[in-house]
């Protein structure tokens, strides 16, 4: 199947619990790739997520998924779609490969094939001999992982994921963000991700969608996000006299005077680090230079970036202030 | 880990009808009662009276070709049915009379020891079916797959539908077969051919609304124990109210009949095998189905309206089914 270039697309969403407005006017395209969905709690991520899988009714706005559109397609959408709730969720009584297969034949898998594809699912979301236990026996680990599993095992176009990573010990949590990518990468597979835990967002996603106070904040691939507003170099020295009150970082502050000297506009953060504008990866010999001459050290030299969590934080700021 | 990992794998193989999604969810679910150790051992025990009724019509059969059981096969068809008049009647001419036998005998089955059975294995079956998938929130994995509401509760309807089955509709439909072999002529068939029918029948009156009200007392709560009390509760409350409020019917029945009937201890029992049919039956369970496969055996009093029956278990069904599908939108909707 061709993959279509909006994988979803919102427009004018609006739902509503009551008096309480979850999705107010939300608009939103998401192509193809990883996507990271963020926000604060009670931002609208996982309203979001139930209305495009069409388990809420939206009360306004139009919305498709994978070129189907809701709620006319309902079946289709599902068909094509791989879902991971955030919730803890089984169904009790069956085993890992008896519900990973149950998945797989509510979604129109047969019999044979259902449990064939299941094991497969549950050997890539590395569970071993523990399928054969019941589910109610698992870790929360291990049942994020049995949801992942019944998640794709009916090889969905796209996959929505919700708090992926929850429950997760450090190892498992890499190698969960790994298989993520590995089926982006390798399977062309078009994922959303929604969590809290921006680290993976930042490991693993080409594109950032910001909630804040049920509508989308800000749309934009992870790599324009992380260029700066202006161009420059970060510098960050290593330690080596003495630290006083009035020069709490003398290594830096030698580094910034003979810098300024030879007529660099740079300054000082309140971290220790150096940042010198309008210079670029290519032009920083002078900077070794510099300091050679004052005999510091240098422990990094980087192009500068802007940090998601910035981002995130300055997105939910500006919503909070303009909801007061 | 597999010995021979072979990563993630595409899928494009043909997918089955969507309108068949409902089958899954209910083979699943019958799969899951059926590791009930205690659901095994009621299903054994429910084949019991139908050996006994077995026996029954083996016995009436004999009483045809056999003049000499006659007399006491009668007394067993008075003891089983109450029904004084085909008891006179069975003693006259059996053979003519054993459609209303043979209808008769399979309806006292589903009164009687099916209708204890029955409240047994849907006790044991139903409260849990939709209540874990509330509490373990399951219902989330079931609606993010290609599946509807009403093609979920037809899943789980059919659960309860097949366990009924197996208790009602299945032994009542060999005890027929018994009967066909153990007739001493063939032309049986002819004359007891809707039967069958009536018994196919009779089993979608028990399990419609049946089904229904359990998948509700299980809808209700997240709470199994809570949806097996309800459900054992509907059955005690509705018997109880009935013979309370009865109590005034009978009285005024006795004393329009007082004449007719003998005094003594047997009035009241002669009234009630024959007349006694109160309005308040209409709040008792029990009491609805079994008039209602009365009506459908043909044994049910030609000059009584069996519409209010009728009209109240299809209500009941109705209201349960969408007060179902109202708690399963609810918890979506939260």
């Amino acid at each position: 199947m061709v993959q279509p270039t909006e994988i979803i697309a919102l427009n004018g969403v609006t739902k509503r619990y009551g008096r309480r407005t979850a999705l107010h006017n939300v608009s939103l395209t998401v192509g193809p790739g990883i996507t990271g969905l963020l926000g604060p709690n009670g931002s609208g991520k996982s309203t979001m997520i139930k209305s495009l899988l069409g388990l809420l009714r939206i009360q306004a706005g139009t919305a498709s998924v994978l070129g189907y559109r809701l709620p006319r397609d309902l079946r289709a959408i599902r068909d094509h779609v791989g879902y991971l709730p955030e919730d803890d969720c089984f169904i009790a009584g069956l085993s890992g490969i008896e519900s990973v297969r149950f998945m797989a034949r509510l979604s129109g898998l047969e019999p044979v094939e259902g449990l064939r594809r299941a094991h497969e699912a549950l050997d890539f979301a590395d569970i071993g001999q523990e399928r054969y236990r019941n589910v109610e026996t698992y870790s929360t680990g291990m049942r994020q992982k049995l949801k992942f599993a019944q998640a794709i095992v009916h090889d969905p176009q796209l996959l929505i994921l919700d708090e992926p990573t929850s429950g997760l010990d450090p190892e498992q949590r890499a190698s969960m963000l790994r298989k993520i990518k590995n089926l982006a990468a390798q399977h062309g597979k078009s994922i959303l991700i929604s969590t809290h835990i921006l680290h993976d967002v930042r490991a693993i996603c080409e594109q950032v969608v910001i909630m804040a106070a049920g509508q989308v904040r800000l749309v934009d691939s992870l790599e324009n996000l992380s260029r700066p507003a202006q161009r420059g170099m970060l510098v960050r020295v290593e330690s080596t006299r003495s630290v006083t009150v009035d020069s709490p970082f003398p290594d830096a502050e030698r580094l910034l005077n003979e810098l300024l000297h030879h007529g660099w506009q740079c300054e000082l953060r309140r971290d220790g680090s150096l940042w010198i504008s309008g210079i670029d990866e290519q032009d920083c010999r002078p900077i070794w230079l510099a300091a050679r001459r004052c005999e510091v050290q240098v422990k990094q030299l980087s192009s500068a970036k802007n940090s998601l969590e910035a981002i995130f934080f300055q997105a939910v700021q500006e919503t909070q202030h303009a909801v007061a | 880990m597999p010995l021979h990992d072979v990563g993630y794998r595409a899928w494009d193989g043909l997918k089955s009808s969507r309108l068949l999604r409902w089958w899954v969810v209910a083979t699943v679910g019958i799969q899951l009662a059926f590791r009930s150790s205690w659901l095994s051992r009621t299903l054994i025990v429910s084949w019991i009276p139908a050996v006994v009724i077995g026996v029954g019509f083996f016995a009436y059969e004999q009483s045809i070709v056999n003049p000499m059981l006659r007399e006491g096969i009668s007394g067993l068809v008075g003891v089983a049915t109450g029904d004084r008049e085909l008891v006179s009647l069975v003693r006259q001419n059996p053979e003519e009379m054993r459609e209303k036998v043979w209808a008769s005998l399979v309806l006292v089955f589903f009164r009687y020891p099916q209708a204890i059975v029955m409240l047994l294995v849907v006790g044991i079956v139903a409260p849990k079916l939709i209540s874990y998938d509330l509490r373990n929130r399951g219902y989330l994995l079931y609606f993010s797959r290609p599946l509807r509401v009403w093609e979920y509760i037809l899943g789980k309807s059919f659960v309860i539908w097949f366990f009924l089955a197996l208790i009602t509709t299945i032994p009542a439909l060999v005890l027929y077969v018994i009967g066909v072999f153990l007739s001493p002529q063939l032309n049986v068939i002819l004359l007891t051919w809707d039967l069958p029918l009536r018994i196919l029948a009779a089993s979608a009156i028990l399990m419609l609304p049946v089904a229904a009200v359990a998948l509700a007392c299980s809808a209700m709560t997240i709470e199994s124990r809570y949806a097996a009390f309800s459900w054992f509760a509907i059955w005690v409350v509705g018997w109880v109210s009935y013979s309370v409020l009865s109590v005034g019917d009978r009285i005024r029945l006795v004393q329009e009949n007082a004449a007719t009937y003998p005094r003594g201890a047997g009035r009241m029992q002669a009234m009630e095998m024959n007349d006694f049919q109160s309005r308040w039956e209409l709040l008792s369970p029990y009491h609805l189905l079994g008039r209602a496969q009365q009506w459908v055996f043909g044994l049910y009093p030609e000059e009584r309206a069996i519409w209010p029956y009728l009209a109240v278990l299809a209500t009941v069904t109705v209201v349960s089914l969408w007060f179902v599908h109202r708690k399963l939108r609810s918890r979506l909707q939260a």
